[in-house]
């Protein structure tokens, strides 16, 4: 990011919101098992479920400052771990799409012809499958799902849009008079596409890439929610919210995961129209 | 023009043909789906009769082939597994399979009696036709029912009957995807077509009202801001815009539901209701939740392109004509709307693939909760025909709109067209 990104992106008061939450976010998540108070899968009867089999509310307890899920266990504790994984996955998955998506998106820009059509065909049709339903089939078949699976999912459905902007821009770059210069000159294609080429897309892959791990999120806590994503007793914020809606007596067990699903993605996408209006600033 | 349209029609095809075969070999990779119907209790015997009935024992491209309906027909071949039945039957003396203790009857003289009996399909059902003696007995049903309401008739002439012809099965039958037949449900014991046609209108009911309620509020936030650009109006619609592009239907539908439904008790907890009007009120949640992304990304566009729209020339030059503001605002509105009506058909694609979520939060009897129910039993047939009827809706969603921007924008036409 040059100097005038950097300052434009300074006075926008909305990114710089994003960034605040994204880091908290991921600060939290990084050190959440060294903040989470409790073990999140310990159930704490004793304590925590009162005589009514009630769980414990948030401030009822202290120590337990956010609650407790239905079988007693640290609500706070269990959304620090929760937000790890979903961050995690949708981190992991986000890079994997950068990664094809770039690929893909410059190959085809690049060089046309063959190699154009055949991953634009591929765009389509990935475009067109219906991922949820893959995603349930495949479940059934994977017994033990591992993050690793449900990554490499994000991943693909997820490399599309960036490979179309990414080769749309690479198309315009190709034009340019220093490009065609360099090829004239003999310049090899690996060499102009990591010198000249791969430099220009830069800023739009950033953008999208911030905006792309939002929608991860949104995907993986979808997954989640449908029972889909990790295993029980471990959580995500999609399956705390899934358990939440469950059990409307206790309003808290949803509030909590579906505010940090809100605020993540609210603060991820902030984040990405910002640094969008930095790099390319239309007005 | 026509020929980008046709062009784009036929890619678009490709791409359905190309996700139905690619559906179709991972569904069944996934799992026997005679298993997940009969349960794990079944038997092998079962399971086998299951799978012939079916055709689930033929090579997979061959299942394939005649799912599209260019080979050998399926059905047919279930048809023959009855007729097989049928003729097993006879030659056994008589004796129906399923009801053998029915009619134990050896012929007097001790002849094989015959059964003439015709398969033939009539409109999209099957009619099984017997001829015993001079009597004709019609069954009408599917393949799974059929024979078994007409046997006790049949049988019951078969009495003191000497003979009996065995007429072969005729197959021209028309069957398959490309005679516009889905084949039939295993959990439904119905053809995938009804099972689909009975919730379709409740899936595009719910997506209508969606689509509404997005227009509507989406096209009125983005006026209201665009009218009181830069005040706090505007500062507060668009916020709340963004927030709501930033959530979710499985983190609303569930707040809706929790505080409209279980607290104020103003609407239904789910389910679909009886009655049109009904339908409608039971809609009205899940469809303010399906609409709330669109109505968000609607109102963005409509305030950037109405501001940008009322900084032109001719909005100026009407304004300083003396016309008065709503006037001015109803002609700079027509022009803000044109990119709305392109993004429409990706209001499409958002909403199919929104379906599937809501109408599990709210109980939505419709495609997305047949589409869960189907690929968790292995329900192959409905999961082919819910997975075709999403396909071709996605892929003309995005031809409707790639027609409406180049019929809107010459620029395109000519990219395209060259």
């Amino acid at each position: 990011m040059d100097q005038r990104a950097w300052r434009r992106f300074r006075k926008n008061k909305g990114a710089l919101f994003g960034a605040v939450l994204v880091s908290f976010v991921t600060l939290t998540a990084v050190l959440g098992p060294l903040l989470a108070p409790h073990d999140p899968n310990e159930q704490l009867r004793e304590t925590l479920i009162n005589d009514d089999y009630e769980p414990a509310a948030p401030f009822e307890v202290p120590g337990h400052w956010l609650g407790a899920d239905s079988t007693g266990r640290d609500e706070l504790s269990r959304l620090l771990h929760g937000g790890r994984v979903s961050m995690m996955v949708a981190y992991l998955a986000t890079l994997l799409a950068i990664a094809i998506g770039t690929l893909a998106g410059v190959t085809s820009g690049y060089f046309g012809g063959w190699i154009d059509f055949g991953w634009m065909r591929l765009v389509d049709l990935l475009l067109s499958l219906p991922f949820l339903l893959i995603a349930i089939a495949i479940q059934r078949v994977v017994e033990d799902p591992s993050l690793f699976f449900l990554i490499l999912l994000l991943a693909l459905l997820s490399w599309t849009t960036l490979a179309r902007v990414t080769r749309s821009k690479v198309m315009q770059v190709r034009q340019l008079e220093y490009v065609q210069a360099a090829l004239a000159l003999g310049m090899g294609h690996l060499r102009i596409l990591l010198r000249h080429v791969l430099p220009n897309v830069l800023g739009p892959i950033i953008v999208l890439g911030t905006t792309l791990v939002a929608r991860m999120i949104i995907f993986e806590s979808a997954l989640s929610f449908l029972g889909l994503g990790v295993d029980p007793p471990d959580a995500s914020w999609g399956s705390m919210l899934n358990e939440g809606r469950q059990q409307l007596a206790y309003p808290w067990l949803m509030l909590f995961p579906a505010t940090l699903i809100v605020m993540t993605v609210f603060g991820f996408n902030l984040l990405g129209e910002g640094l969008r209006d930095a790099f390319d600033p239309k007005e | 023009m026509w020929a980008f349209i046709l062009r784009r029609a036929l890619g678009a095809t490709a791409v359905v043909f190309v996700v139905v075969l690619l559906v179709f070999f991972l569904v069944n990779w996934v799992g026997d789906p005679a298993v997940a119907t009969l349960g794990p209790n079944a038997g092998p015997e079962q399971i086998q009769d299951f799978q012939r009935k079916h055709g689930l024992d033929r090579p997979l491209m061959e299942q394939f082939v005649s799912y599209l309906g260019v080979g050998r027909c399926a059905r047919g071949r279930r048809a023959a597994a009855v007729e097989d039945e049928l003729t097993a039957a006879i030659a056994d003396g008589g004796h129906r399979v399923h009801r053998p203790h029915r009619v134990g009857e050896t012929r007097p003289d001790g002849s094989a009696p015959r059964v003439r009996g015709v398969l033939r399909p009539s409109a999209d059902r099957w009619a099984l036709r017997v001829t015993v003696g001079g009597r004709t007995f019609r069954s009408h049903g599917n393949v799974d029912t059929l024979a078994d309401d007409i046997a006790d008739e049949v049988l019951a002439a078969l009495e003191g009957e000497p003979v009996v012809v065995v007429e072969r099965f005729s197959r021209e039958d028309r069957c398959g995807l490309l005679q516009g037949d889905l084949g039939e449900s295993f959990g439904h014991h119905e053809p995938v077509a009804d099972v689909i046609a009975q919730r379709l209108p409740r899936t595009l009911l719910l997506g209508a009202i969606a689509l509404l309620l997005e227009l509507l509020l989406g096209v009125s936030i983005g006026i209201l801001a665009a009218y009181r650009r830069n005040t706090w109006v505007d500062t507060g619609l668009m916020s709340a815009a963004y927030l709501g592009i930033s959530m979710p239907t499985f983190v609303t539908g569930p707040i809706f539901l929790a505080v409209f439904g279980f607290y104020y008790g103003w609407f239904p907890l789910g389910g679909y209701g009886v009655g049109f009007w009904d339908h409608v009120y039971h809609a009205l949640l899940p469809g303010f939740t399906l609409a709330i992304i669109g109505a968000a990304t609607y109102a963005r566009v409509m305030r950037s392109e109405l501001v940008d729209t009322l900084r032109s020339d001719y909005i100026r030059t009407a304004a300083a004509k003396g016309l008065p503001t709503s006037g001015v605002l109803r002609h700079a509105v027509r022009n803000a709307l044109l990119p709305i009506v392109t993004m429409l058909g990706l209001s499409l694609t958002l909403l199919v693939a929104g379906a599937i979520i809501t109408e599990t939060i709210f109980g939505w009897p419709g495609m997305g909760n047949l589409a869960i129910r189907s690929i968790v039993n292995l329900d192959t047939p409905t999961v082919m025909g819910v997975v075709l009827v999403f396909a071709v809706t996605v892929q003309a969603g995005n031809l409707l709109a790639d027609i409406a921007v180049a019929l809107l924008d010459p620029r395109v036409r000519l990219e395209t067209s060259g």
